[in-house]
């Protein structure tokens, strides 16, 4: 992407997964992405342009990344970026908790020979674990300037912009670290003779060049091949004899030499103060991934959600209802016309959107972004990974499938991590399976109001059991040895009430500006639809769906065709198509019960389907539409027939 | 080693000098050598 003015300067925050960066990026540019309390929130850059003490800055998220050595398609991203030559100064952010780990890829960054600066984020975790960080020895030891943050609460953040203007296009790293004499002297004899093709295909660092190749980097060695296959040669013979030399494999034998290097760094900068105290979080923790403590916080957790869910939307919606009914009253005494049918179309829209899916939907994001920030997830994702993992589901596949608990398509984007395409296509297919906040909101509004509280959570770890379902037959032909998983689990923190409202904002925002207006549209569309008397005709259309499958009045045909743009939809546009907003007065609890089943089941929404298309092509999403569609037909059809009331 | 998952789940391991805690599946567990000395340690 080219720069779009020569005043703006581009400033690029790199840092590894779960360090803050998101963070730090929405305290700068108004809360613009989302963040959560585990690995692999960003998958793809965001970026925003910012004025900060009278400079421009094209300020750019990277997704996480654990070094420079990209194994999935978002650290790829991250790479990329960094290596395009566009960037003028770095923020490389790490989480001092865990500083010893994060400065492998501090390393790597600075052998980029990139300005840069460090910002050592959650100092108050690291205060908490006991460390002392002499940040001025770690700037003389590293050579690139070192400040500190706590990003969540904006301690520090300015300073370290301050820092990275100061040092943008211009001062790079002034210490060049130093491998051992092995690594050093194959380096040198590398550098002796460095071709200019080779300085001309690859315009970077000649000795971070080198570092790649000797690191047996596949992008580096294609273009190296490409540009001067004698170096390439002569870089695979140095590698090869190192890795002799150490009896290492040669992809490990780099990185094992900067594990080391970083120890030394660590050693000199960082103190502890006292001995590994066991607090409260820790006591928590133990319990939480204990196997009966993980059950019950799995089910307290889905509990605790629906019941708060259910009481504080039921609150909420009693409130906003009071002063829409005097207008609806008032509406509805006009005579029959085009006018009133419109007005009213409106004016059920406006009503269903305030009063029907807000008041449901706050809670439930608010309880969401609560979860994701304490870093319960990932905790809830080790308890379950064994289940997963025999029905086909491997171990990255859990935090795709954990964002979809909030929406689809971020949960489609996510899959970008998981490298094998076969696990990839599977995710795909199985995440629109995962009951999202907009089906919840659906599931609480209708199963909680009219089956109670114990059916809506049966029907939550329903829709957890067809998703296993799902990848159990999709896997079942094509089972193959798993690598396994590797996840980090990050450190219950607690939730801070500012990022959690702003997280809230971000998703309702979605809700106000994209789903309302559509609602209000559908609103007015169904309302003339009524008034011309056509929407008989397309009821009677799905009649065959709805009447002989489903066992449901052929009224909720259009209520169902509508949930394909938006779930809420289904449930908004239920009380018009049904005459009456007190849904048990027209249908059975069975009839309610098969209702929300197809809800849950079939396609998500032309959102998720537009994510898969675009991830993963149109045959994907074709098929995905299609195994939704005939799964909740299949599994609601027989719902209702188990069911006589139905 | 701090936890084992149910289900023949993943192993939760924490490195002691960082504090990081990472889930590692069973059969990858297996495989994994730590060593204590690398290149460059005294």
């Amino acid at each position: 992407m080219a720069r779009a003015r020569t005043d703006e300067i581009v400033i690029a925050l790199a840092g590894q997964p779960n360090c803050g960066k998101s963070t730090l990026f929405n305290a700068v540019a108004g809360f613009k992405v989302d963040v959560g309390n585990f690995a692999g929130t960003s998958v793809a850059f965001a970026e925003t342009r910012v004025t900060f003490h009278g400079q421009k800055i094209r300020l750019i998220d990277l997704p996480g990344t654990y070094s420079i050595s990209s194994h999935d398609l978002a650290e790829k991203v991250a790479r990329d970026f960094l290596l395009s030559g566009e960037v003028d100064a770095l923020i490389n952010v790490v989480d001092a908790s865990m500083l010893s780990r994060s400065l492998e890829f501090s390393l790597q960054l600075t052998e980029m020979r990139v300005p840069m600066v460090m910002c050592l984020n959650m100092m108050d975790e690291a205060q908490r674990k006991g460390m002392e960080i002499n940040t001025s020895r770690l700037e003389e030891l590293l050579g690139v300037p070192v400040r500190t943050a706590v990003a969540v609460v904006g301690t520090g953040i300015e300073e370290v912009f301050r820092q990275a203007i100061r040092v943008a296009g211009g001062v790079v790293p002034a210490v060049e670290p130093r491998y051992d004499n092995d690594v050093e002297q194959a380096l040198a004899r590398l550098l002796a003779d460095y071709p200019k093709p080779l300085r001309d295909a690859l315009p970077l660092s000649e000795r971070f060049v080198a570092l790649r190749l000797l690191e047996k980097d596949e992008d580096f060695e294609k273009k190296a091949g490409a540009a001067s296959p004698e170096f390439l040669a002569r870089a695979t013979g140095e590698r090869h004899r190192l890795a002799e030399r150490e009896g290492r494999a040669e992809t490990l034998t780099l990185g094992s030499h900067r594990h080391s290097l970083v120890l030394d760094p660590y050693e000199k900068v960082v103190r502890h103060r006292r001995g590994n105290v066991l607090g409260v979080r820790e006591k928590v923790d133990r319990f939480i991934i204990h196997p009966i403590g993980g059950a019950i916080t799995v089910v307290g957790s889905l509990l605790i959600t629906f019941f708060l869910a259910f009481h504080l939307g039921n609150l909420i919606a009693g409130l906003v209802d009071v002063p829409f009914s005097r207008v609806r009253a008032a509406i509805q005494a006009l005579p029959s016309g085009i006018g009133p049918a419109v007005l009213i179309g409106i004016f059920e829209g406006v009503v269903a959107g305030a009063g029907i899916v807000l008041p449901y939907l706050v809670p439930l994001l608010a309880l969401l972004a609560i979860f994701e920030d304490t870093g319960l997830l990932p905790r809830i994702a080790f308890m379950v990974d064994g289940i997963l993992h025999r029905v086909g589901l491997h171990g990255s596949s859990v935090v795709p499938l954990i964002l979809g608990f909030g929406c689809n398509v971020p949960s489609i984007m996510a899959t970008r991590t998981l490298e094998n395409p076969r696990d990839r296509f599977v995710t795909m297919m199985v995440a629109p399976f995962i009951t999202c906040s907009a089906r919840s909101v659906v599931i609480i509004a209708l199963a909680g109001k009219y089956l109670g509280v114990l059916v809506t959570v049966g029907l939550y770890l329903f829709g957890g059991l067809m998703s296993m379902a799902v990848s159990y037959a999709l896997t079942r032909s094509k089972r193959r040895k798993s690598l396994g998983v590797i996840m980090e689990v990050p450190p219950l923190r607690q939730p801070y009430p500012k990022i959690v409202v702003r997280k809230v904002w971000l998703r309702l925002r979605e809700f106000v500006v994209v789903a309302w207006p559509v609602l209000i549209v559908s609103s007015l569309v169904l309302s003339l639809l009524s008034y011309a008397g056509t929407d008989a005709a397309i009821n009677h259309f799905l009649a065959p769906l709805t009447t002989s499958v489903l066992h449901l009045p052929a009224a909720v045909g259009i209520p169902l065709f509508l949930g394909l743009f938006r779930k809420e939809l289904t449930l908004v546009m239920l009380g018009a198509a049904l005459g009456t907003d007190a849904i048990g007065t027209v249908l059975s609890n069975g009839q309610i019960l098969v209702l929300v089943v197809f809800t849950m089941l079939y396609v998500p929404c032309v959102a998720t389907l537009a994510a898969q298309w675009r991830e993963g092509g149109w045959r994907t999403a074709a098929a995905s539409a299609l195994l939704n569609l005939g799964v909740s037909i299949a599994v609601a059809g027989v719902v209702a027939r188990l069911i006589p009331a139905a | 080693m701090i936890a084992r998952a149910p289900f023949s789940g993943p192993l939760l391991v924490e490195d002691v000098v960082t504090g990081a805690r990472v889930m590692i599946a069973r059969d990858l567990a297996e495989n994994i050598e730590v060593a204590a000395d690398g290149p460059g340690a005294d």
